[in-house]
Formats: structure tokens, sequence, C-alpha cells
């Protein structure tokens, strides 16, 4: 079960490698050298977690209502998403 | 999380670079929560302001100075916002009456998730500052990161209230989940 798993993220990963690849970023997913699924390069699987944080933080700042829409525009969602900014 | 990332693996800068930047946006909030005595009106109480500001004012003047007491400093920081996100994230209406919060009735829901942001910065914020590589750190930080997404996205009822969309909650456990396992595994 675990090696069909295997098979089928890493040809998930290959297929994506190839669709990434006219924008050159076929490097970001090396399934064959990280052993099988789920084999992104660990320092481009950092740099994206870092990506995903600051455009998250930036958002959170920016837009409120965009992260937690349920509180609206008031003062005291503005201090929840400053500190989900934060630590973003 | 996003600077530090930014600064340690994008730029390959120093720790103290990073925790500067970090501690004085801190500093910023806190500054500008008690000159408009917002523990009057929203919470957190000004002992609680003054705590951040006083552990995060120490970290970056200690940075910025290449002082030889920057670790200490970066250290006591990342066990304060450990053991504050403890207080939110276990019990989140303790963590409100501990930590003054004025809010709503959404309040509780709200303190729980504010709780796993601390609490998976405080574990990057840890293993920086006990000496495991920037890159092991993250490592760490994501997988604590899409275990509290899965917690606060799929069993937590108080979030559920809030009607927080469930495919981005996904989106972040799964990305968390494929960052963790790349560097980890």
């Amino acid at each position: 079960m675990k090696v069909i798993l295997k098979i089928i993220l890493s040809l998930t990963a290959i297929q994506l490698s190839i669709a990434m690849a006219p924008f050159k970023r076929a490097e970001l997913l090396l399934p064959i050298s990280r052993g099988g699924a789920f084999a992104i390069d660990p320092n481009s699987a950092a740099k994206i977690m870092g990506t995903l944080c600051l455009v998250q933080g930036t958002q959170s700042a920016l837009a409120p209502t965009l992260t937690f829409p349920h509180g609206g525009e008031s003062p005291v969602n503005a201090m929840r998403n400053w500190y989900t900014a934060l630590d973003y | 999380m996003g600077i530090s990332i930014y600064g340690l693996i994008f730029k390959g800068y120093d720790l103290k670079v990073s925790a500067a930047i970090n501690s004085l946006l801190w500093i910023a909030d806190c500054l500008s929560s008690l000159l408009n005595n917002e523990s009057e009106t929203l919470g957190p109480t000004k002992a609680g302001d003054i705590s951040f500001l006083t552990f995060n004012a120490a970290v970056a003047y200690s940075a910025l100075n290449n002082l030889p007491w920057f670790g200490t400093a970066f250290k006591a920081n990342a066990l304060l916002t450990f053991v504050s996100s403890l207080s939110c994230m276990i019990s989140p209406s303790f963590g409100i009456k501990f930590w003054g919060v004025k809010g709503d009735d959404d309040s509780t829901a709200y303190m729980s998730l504010i709780g796993d942001h601390l609490f998976t910065r405080g574990v990057l914020m840890n293993s920086l500052a006990w000496g495991i590589d920037p890159l092991t750190a993250v490592g760490y930080g994501s997988a604590t990161a899409s275990i509290l997404h899965v917690r606060n996205g799929f069993f937590n009822s108080d979030v559920e209230k809030l009607g927080i969309d469930k495919r981005a909650y996904s989106f972040w456990a799964v990305s968390c989940a494929v960052v963790a396992t790349s560097i980890l595994v």
C-alpha cells in the first residue's frame, strides 16, 4: 500500500515538474533524488513556506476581512489580524 | 516565520538580522498598543504589552549592537512566545482572562487560532535559539503548523462556528505537511 502511494505521489510530482518546466521551476521538484513521494528539494520547500507565510502575513495586515471575514472591520478583528500578521 | 525564512534561507543572513527585524515589528506593535491605551478597549493588558516590549527590545538591542548576550535574550524571548502560546492554545478562556483581551463571543475561537500561530512561531524560535540549523527549524515549524491546522480546522467546534474556509485550512495543512516531509524525512 505504502509503495503504491509513493508511486502515485512520485508520478504526480513528475507531472508537476513537467508542468512547471516552461516556468523554469522544474528544479523545485526532485522526486528521484529524494527517493519518492512528497519530494521537494528541502531548501526550496523552506522557501515555499517562507513565501506563503509572507503572503499570508501581508494579507492579514493589509486586508483583515479576507483572513477573518466573520469579525468584519471591527477594531477587535483588526487587533486579531495584527497578531496573526506578526506571527506569520 | 516569513521574515525569518526570508532572512535565513533566501538571503543567508545571520540569525541576528532576522531576529532584529521580527523584534522591531513586535516593538512597534507593543508601543502602538501602549500609546493608544488599547488595554482599556481591546487588550492585551499593559503588563502583557510591557513584557513583550521588554523581551523584544532586549533582542533587537543586543542583535543590532552585536552584543554577546544576544543568544540569552533570544532564548528568553523564544520561551516567552512558547509559554504565552500555551495559555491561549490549551485553555483559550483562561488566555482571554490572563492577557485581558477584550472582544466578543467569538474571542475563544480566535484565541485558539492565535495560540496556534504563536505556538508554531515558538517552535521555530526555540529551535533556532537552541542551535538547530535554520532548514531543520523550518521543518519543525512546518510539521507543527500542519498538525495544528488539522486540529483547529477540523476538530475544534469553536472555530467551526466562525465559518472559516476549510479549503484554505486544508491548503495550509497539506502545504505544511509537504514542506515538513521534504525537509525532515
